[in-house]
Parts: structure tokens; sequence; C-alpha cells
């Protein structure tokens, strides 16, 4: 059976399309799947660094297209998972120096013994965008619950409908509990009116996830990890189970117990 | 609408805007003079707000001859309303060759036999009615202050040919729908999404993007939607940012707690209103 290609992308910077590319990748490979994950933001390479893996780098996705190497000396196998691989961006070429059909090539090859591949998309809507979304089976469209964020998100629904004809499905990043149930954050809900996408998972705000993200180790690594939960909930759905959304911790057990005691 | 050029059209210069394939074509007057000719289409193209913007558009000359200059103001005025004069149709051997000087592409006069489900079925006609001209009686010469200030008197009649085009889905931002007739749209327009009509617009759904009615200058024209609560709103000329005052955040249409309900905003007065769509008076009325 030929590998599924997902393509995590957003339009606006700094929503956490790593961080989710990253920890969805993770929860996928232990569930025992065979994910590679690919970095294609060319010039601005980081996957490798939250996924504490930058001193393993050889070759990089640019110097396979050009083919100075064979892809297979390219990709780092993760010291934590057997099953888990990274193909990095390239720090010093741009954007342009990838063409869609390379991606689609390099993904061709990776779907022949791979389960998942995963791409990291660049920010923006222009080549870097075109060349992560050419070889998508699937988008996973990350937004926060923001509303500069949603506007970008709306206009990237608009192209993916137009120009693949694919409909994203959403992750909502860094839902504030506290924030929404004030009235002052959008709502899940509120959210999926504006958008009319379907639902993928909503990854709670926490610091957490920064923390992890920080050392190299994703906080899917650790499942026992309060947010850790919405990755691997991801990634269950992905592979098709219906998952129903956890139940967020927005209290602290003593605010909890104040409001049974009520006072 | 009557109100057009059905004042003697032999005296008032009239643009005709059809459509080619998919192209826009201009068809510009042949006996009158060209500064007036230039005069009529820049205020047409001002009142029309950049309905054409961004599009490739063809001119038909007919037989008038047009020297190097003479084009040359034609393509300046098409570009400084952002719209790229790619194709030129004339009868003239003089406007061909001034055309070959500054290569612009000469298509034929004679559209090519597009099938008819692909030509756009619309055809607008803009003419321009002048002022009086008043005799001053002691001197016999024309009065001060006539022709010259004083705009030109634009009408614009969008032929009922034009039939609605039915748009089913969401506009998202950065999606523009357009149509020359009036717009009927069953969904929702997003912030950031826009509709720009020749005619009405009516959305059942919600209406949070930006909407433009009467593009092409028709200020009779009405907007309609459920849920009203457009960024910008404009009728022909007419620009309203809205009409809500608690409307003013940018974030305004989350966390609503109260819809108002259907509304409809038409132009009374040189002034955009936006009411309820059972007020008294809002209902649209045949005019």
């Amino acid at each position: 059976m030929a590998g599924t290609v997902l393509t995590v992308t957003s339009g606006k910077g700094g929503v956490g399309k790593t961080t989710t590319a990253a920890n969805v990748s993770v929860a996928l490979a232990m569930t025992g799947q065979t994910v590679v994950v690919i970095d294609a933001d060319i010039g601005l390479r980081n996957l490798d660094i939250v996924m504490g893996l930058e001193g393993y780098i050889l070759y990089d996705l640019i110097q396979v297209v050009e083919g100075r190497c064979a892809l297979e000396q390219a990709l780092i196998r993760d010291k934590r998972l057997d099953n888990l691989y990274i193909l990095p961006a390239s720090q010093t070429k741009d954007k342009m120096a990838l063409a869609p059909e390379q991606m689609v090539a390099v993904c061709h090859e990776l779907r022949t013994w791979a389960d998942y591949i995963l791409i990291d998309s660049p920010a923006g809507i222009e080549r870097g965008f075109q060349n992560a979304i050419a070889p998508a089976d699937e988008i996973l469209l990350v937004t926060t619950p923001e509303v500069s964020s949603l506007r970008d998100a709306d206009k990237v629904i608009y192209l993916l409908e137009r120009h693949v004809g694919l409909p994203p499905r959403l992750v909502i990043n860094r839902y504030n509990v506290p924030l929404v149930r004030r009235g002052d954050m959008l709502s899940r809900q509120d959210v999926l009116d504006i958008l009319a996408v379907d639902l993928l998972g909503v990854v709670p705000e926490d610091d957490e996830i920064l923390v992890a993200m920080n050392r190299g180790h994703p906080i899917a690594f650790d499942q026992n990890a309060y947010a850790s939960m919405a990755y691997h909930n991801i990634a269950r759905r992905i592979l098709g189970y219906n998952v129903p959304l956890m139940p967020f911790r927005d209290q602290t057990l003593w605010q909890r117990i104040r409001s049974w005691l009520s006072f | 609408m009557a109100h057009s050029s059905s004042s003697s059209p032999s005296e008032s210069p009239t643009v005709r805007i059809r459509g080619r394939g998919n192209q826009v074509v201009f068809e510009l007057p042949e006996e009158e003079p060209w500064e007036d000719v230039l005069a009529l289409l820049r205020a047409h193209l001002e009142q029309a707000r950049g309905f054409f913007a961004g599009e490739p558009v063809a001119v038909d000359l007919g037989q008038r001859p047009l020297d190097v200059d003479g084009l040359q103001q034609l393509r300046d005025l098409l570009a400084e309303q952002k719209m790229d004069l790619s194709a030129l149709m004339a009868d003239n051997d003089q406007t061909q060759e001034a055309a070959q000087t500054l290569s612009i592409l000469l298509a034929e006069a004679t559209p090519e036999e597009t099938p008819n489900y692909l030509r756009p079925p619309w055809e607008v006609l803009v003419s321009a009615e002048r002022p009086e001209r008043t005799t001053d009686p002691a001197t016999g010469d024309d009065a001060p202050g006539d022709g010259e200030e004083e705009p030109l008197a634009i009408s614009v009649d969008v032929l009922p040919t034009v039939p609605p085009y039915i748009f089913r889905g969401i506009v998202r931002s950065g999606q523009i729908l357009r149509h020359a007739g009036s717009i009927v749209l069953l969904g929702d327009v997003n912030p950031g999404g826009q509709v720009i009509a020749g005619g009405d617009v009516l959305v059942w759904g919600r209406l949070w993007g930006t909407v433009h009615a009467g593009a092409l200058g028709d200020a009779r024209a009405v907007v309609a939607a459920l849920d009203f609560e457009p960024v910008q709103l404009r009728i022909s000329q007419y620009v309203a940012r809205t009409a809500k005052e608690e409307s003013e955040a940018p974030a305004r249409w989350f966390r609503r707690t109260r819809i108002a309900g259907p509304e409809l905003a038409r132009v009374v007065d040189e002034e955009i209103v936006v009411e309820k769509w059972d007020a008294p008076g809002a209902r649209f009325r045949r005019e």
C-alpha cells in the first residue's frame, strides 16, 4: 500500500506548523507507522532543531533533488523511534531552489516504503507553499483562534479548493480554554462557523509544549503529558479512528474544589 | 431601467461595453471629438470604481483615425484605472499604423464565434448628458461657466439581457465574485472576500466581507443579506464603511450575541441607508 502525504500548512507564520508537524509525526510513529517528515521551509530550516536532530544532518532536501546524494543518505533516522525519519531543508538555498515537480518526485519515492509522509510547509502562499502542497493527499491546516490567523486560513482554504480541489482538515492550535470561557477568545465553534471545514483536533495552549520543543524533544514522546494527548488524538483520527475531543484542563485543582464548595 | 440613452442618442456620445469571448470590449463612438470620448470614458471608469481593474480589455475604435499620441492617451487612461489594453480593433489605416508603432495587438473587429454558453451575455451602455449650452442674449456668445466646468452627467444602463448569477458556497478571504448583472449567493461572504455586481446583491447567509452593488454605476442597486455585517459596503459610487456603530472592532463578528436579522441597503439622497428588511419604506420598490 502506498503511503499518504500530509501537508501541514497555515498561511500565517508563527501559528505552530512546525510544532504540529513534529508532534503529529512522533505520535503517528508511536502507533507503529513508518513516518517521514520533510522540512519544506528551504532557507529557514528548523524542524531538525525542534526534533533534536540538528547534529545528525549530512545532506539535505536540495542536495537530493539536485542529485548530489541519494534520498536514503539525506534521511535521518530518529534516535528515539526506529520508524521515524526526517528529511531536513537546506539552510543556504531559498524556495526557488525547489520546484513542485521535484517535491512530487521525492514523495513518490518515499511512498513506496513509508506509511505517512508529513510535509512542514513554510509560511506564506508563494512558491514554498506551492512546493509543499503539490504532492499532498491530505492537508492539515493549522490556525490559532485569532482573527488575523483565521483570515489567512480562510484564504488558504480558498486557494486549496481552487487549485488542488482538496478541502483541508483543521487543527486549532494554542486554544486557551480559560480565555474562551471568559468570552475573550474565539471558541472552537466560532472558528468552525467561519471556516466551514472538518475539525481534526484542538491543541490547548500549554507551556510544556514550548519547553519540550526548546529541548529538542517534542512533547508527544511523553504520553503522560497533558497536551501530548491532543497530538495522539490527532494521530489516531488520521488513522481513521473516531476519537472524541480531549477534556481540557482549564482549572487548577484548587479552583475546582472551590467551585464544588461554591465560594 | 429607462433613464439613459433614450434622450437622443445621436447627440450624446455613448460608450458601449460588451463581452467578446471572456474579454471586455469598450466600443467608443466614432464621430465625437476625441477629448470628449476620453472624458466620458474616464468619468465612467471612475464611477465604476475598479470593476474592471486588473482585467485585460479591448477597445473598438471603429473607423476613427487616431495618431500615436491619441492612442497613447487612451492607453494611459486605462493604465490609470489599472486596466491593460490588450487588443485594439480599428478599421482605419492611420490608427492601425499608430497601434503598430506602439506595438498594441490588433484584433479582428468581428468576434470569432464563441459558443453561446461562454459568451458573457451582457452589454452596458454609458452615455453622457451634457449640460445645456445657454447662450448669452447680449453677446450671442456661450455663457461663461458652461460645459467645460460642469462634470458630465453619466447615465448607465445595464441591459436587461444580463441574467443573475447564482453562486452556492462560501466567498472566502481573497476571493472575488464578480458579475455584470445581479448576484444571488446561497452561502456566506467571509471577511476579506469580495462580491462585485453590476446589479443587486442578495446573500442568503452571512455577509461579512466587502460588497459592491451597482458597480457599473447603477445607484438603484440594493444589497440584502440575512446577517448583514459587511466590512465595507458600496453601491455605485457611494461607500459606507459600516452602518452600525458597535461594529468598529475588527473582530466584530466574533462572539456576537444577537444578529439583527435580514437587512437591506440602498441609496437614499446620496447616502447608503441600511434598514431591517421589513422597516417601513425599506421594501424594495420598483422604480
